[in-house]
Formats: C-alpha cells, sequence, structure tokens
C-alpha cells in the first residue's frame, strides 16, 4: 500500500491502517524515544503519548515524501520525550561560554557503532541530550532552546563541553583523540 | 570532530534501525483501547445526536398536526356559527309576534305579566267572516223589518184612503185637491182676547172643578184628572 494512501485511511480511521503505521514506524520511534528518556519505561510512555498525538495531527500533515514524514514522526516523539524531562534538564544546564575548538581524527571511521553509542550514552545526561539532538537529529541550538527552555547559548555551551567530555574519553580510551 | 559526530549519528541512525520494540503489540492494545474508547464515546453522542433530532422532528409533526386540527376545528366552528346565523335569520323573519302587557296593581305593588299572543291569519279570517256573516244576518234583520214597515205603511195608507173616502162621503162639498193636509197660505186677524163665554155650566166644572183653591195651576193634574 503506498503510504500517502495508508495517511488517508489513517485520517478516515481506519482501523486497520493505523496498525499499519504504528507496525512501520513503532521499533525505530521506540528508539528515538529511548535515546532521550531516562530509561525504557519513560520511554514506552512517551511514545504512547506521541503516538496519540501522530493519530490526532495527521491530518495537519502535508504529505510530501517518506523522509519527511518520519522527520515529523521524529520530532513529535522527541517532543514529548523532552517535554516530560523539561524541568529537570532545565535545571542541568548553566550559562556558559566555551571557545570552540576543532579536532579531527580519521581513526573514528573505523570504531564500532557500538563502542560509539557506548562512548555517548556515557555523556552527562545535560551534555547528552543537546548533543543527540544537534548531531543525531539534526536540531538547530535555536530550536534545542526552544524545545529545551533554555537560552541559545547555553545549548552552545552544552554541546561544545559534550565535545570535549568526547574527546577525553577518546583520548583515555584509546590514545588518539585530537590527533 | 566533524567526522566524529557524523560517524555517531550513523552509529545511532544504525542503531535505530536495528531496534525492536518488544512491547508493540502491546502498545497497540493500549493504543487501540484508547481511540476506541474514544470512538464509543463519540458513537454515542452521535446516537444521542440522532435521537434528538428525531424527537425535534416528532416535537415539529406532531405540533403541524395540532394546528391543523385546531384550522379543522376552527372551520367546523365557524361553519356551526353560519348554520346558527341562519336560522337565527329565519326566525326573525316569521310572522311578528304580538306582546301584550297586562299591568296588575296589587296593593301599591306593580306586577307584570308577559303574554305572548301569537297571531294567527286563520283567526283573523275566521273573525272576518263571522262579522261578515253577522252583517248579512242584521241586513236580513234590516230587510225584514223594512218589508213589514212597508206593510204597515200600506195598511195605513188604504185605512187613510177609506177614511178619505168616508169623509167626502160625509162632507157636502168635496174638496178639490186630494191632499187634505193642504195647508192654504191665510192670514188670520185676530182681535182682542176676550173672556171665554161659558153657556155650558158642565165644561165650565170639567174644566175648573168647584172649590179650585189651588194657587199653583197644575195644567196636568187639571186637565187628566178625572
Amino acid at each position: 500500500m503506498q503510504l500517502e494512501k495508508l495517511i488517508h485511511k489513517v485520517i478516515k480511521g481506519d482501523r486497520r491502517a493505523q496498525k499499519l503505521l504504528f507496525d512501520k514506524y513503532v521499533d525505530r520511534l521506540f528508539a528515538v524515544a529511548r535515546r532521550y528518556a531516562v530509561n525504557d519505561e519513560l520511554a514506552e510512555d512517551a511514545l504512547f503519548q506521541a503516538f496519540m498525538k501522530i493519530y490526532t495531527k495527521l491530518p495537519e500533515f502535508e504529505y510530501i515524501n517518506e523522509p519527511a514524514l518520519v522527520g515529523w514522526l521524529t520530532r513529535i516523539v522527541i517532543n514529548q520525550t523532552l517535554m516530560d524531562r523539561r524541568k529537570e534538564l532545565s535545571t542541568l544546564y548553566k550559562v556558559e561560554t566555551l571557545d570552540e575548538e576543532r579536532h579531527e581524527s580519521s581513526w573514528i571511521e573505523e570504531m564500532d557503532d557500538g563502542a560509539l553509542i557506548d562512548l555517548v550514552n556515557e555523556l552527562p545526561d545535560g551534555y547528552r541530550t543537546v548533543f543527540l539532538m544537534n548531531v543525531v537529529d539534526g536540531y538547530a541550538h535555536k530550536e534545542i532552546a526552544e524545545l529545551l527552555g533554555i537560552s541559545e547559548s547555553t545549548s552552545r555551551s552544552q554541546f561544545f563541553k559534550a565535545r570535549q567530555f568526547l574527546q577525553k574519553k577518546l583520548a583515555q580510551d584509546y590514545g588518539q583523540a585530537g590527533t | 570532530m566533524d567526522k566524529l559526530e557524523h560517524r555517531i549519528k550513523k552509529a545511532f541512525e544504525s542503531s535505530d534501525k536495528k531496534t525492536s520494540f518488544a512491547g508493540k503489540e502491546q502498545m497497540w492494545s493500549r493504543l487501540d483501547s484508547e481511540m476506541h474508547g474514544r470512538k464509543g464515546v463519540a458513537a454515542f453522542w452521535r446516537i444521542a445526536a440522532v435521537f434528538l433530532g428525531l424527537l425535534l422532528t416528532l416535537g415539529v409533526v406532531a405540533s403541524l398536526n395540532y394546528r391543523a386540527n385546531q384550522r379543522a376545528e376552527m372551520e367546523n366552528v365557524k361553519h356551526d356559527i353560519t348554520r346558527l346565523q341562519l336560522l337565527v335569520d329565519s326566525l326573525q323573519t316569521m310572522p311578528t309576534q304580538v306582546r301584550t302587557e297586562v299591568q296588575v296593581v296589587e296593593k301599591e305593588k306593580v306586577v307584570y305579566r308577559n303574554r305572548v299572543v301569537e297571531s294567527n291569519v286563520q283567526d283573523e279570517t275566521i273573525k272576518w267572516q263571522q262579522n261578515y256573516q253577522q252583517a248579512m244576518d242584521s241586513m236580513q234583520t234590516i230587510q225584514k223589518l223594512n218589508a213589514a214597515l212597508k206593510a204597515e205603511i200600506e195598511t195605513l195608507n188604504e185605512e187613510l184612503i177609506a177614511l178619505k173616502n168616508q169623509a167626502e162621503s160625509e162632507s157636502p162639498e168635496p174638496s178639490q185637491s186630494t191632499n187634505p193636509f193642504e195647508l192654504k197660505s191665510e192670514r188670520v186677524e185676530l182681535g182682542p182676547q176676550q173672556k171665554p163665554d161659558l153657556s155650558n155650566p158642565e165644561m165650565e166644572l170639567k174644566i175648573f172643578p168647584r172649590n179650585f183653591n189651588e194657587t199653583t195651576n197644575n195644567l196636568n193634574k187639571t186637565l187628566f184628572k178625572k
């Protein structure tokens, strides 16, 4: 079934189409939710609320292509997950400014996906959220600031701190950071 | 560092693709029940709205029927009014009634008695016939009386003729005129009134009886007393 027709049927309230849409994207969206949630249980709750919003707001969505739909779904899930953590996250951030440092390394390409994910997951919660939103999900600092209820400069500083943390970690574990 | 970020992104994307959500069916049943529940509520309101609409329609139909019945009843009443008006008019055109009012006064108290006498044309006719009959009877009586009078006149005439004949036969000079009561214009000159000469003493006695002492002169008594 074409995705556009599927969406049309979901909007009309077709139960079967709703199930198809759910099955198609639930795994991916659960991964997104788990990325921002503290644990799997909270991720599930956020995902449930996000799907309720998806079915409600789908008539407002203008279908262009599948990546656009995935992006729209992902944003809803992230927003829902962060909404539950907004108060908690806002206390984590302090207004700090950092000088940007750029370090490039060629060995990164050879690193294992799991090792990279574990490395990111070692980041403090505040750093990790901003870093993931910016790097993985493509949010600008302005959007991150709006979503998390912080200033744009704080978002930037958190991002660079996350970078510094990762560099230090890589230097410790692999002795190749900054090379 | 850009390379690291790019690698991290790729790592997460591939990880997302590999992720499988274990509680998929449970979550779907939760979602389904939630949405089905909402649909149930919506269905209830839909049914309620249909029911209310039906009630409203029935109400409108009932009111229209009631109005139509009222109109029909009004028409019937108007028809009855017209019929009664015609009846009243016909009664008004009937022969006039004569109302006789009799006033009776009893111990300074006025009591009115109304008696309605219906005038009857037949009674009037009978009355006229009776009057006519009475008039005819009176006419016959008058005719009879007239005939009797005529007969008496004839008899008297005959007697008169007989007396006349007798008188003619007794008198030496027959009268020239046929009318015995013919008046003649004759001037009589009377001389001065003289004391009557009563040569016959019996006559004097009759008129003025002896010992006539009355001061008043009652002629009737004098004349008709025997």
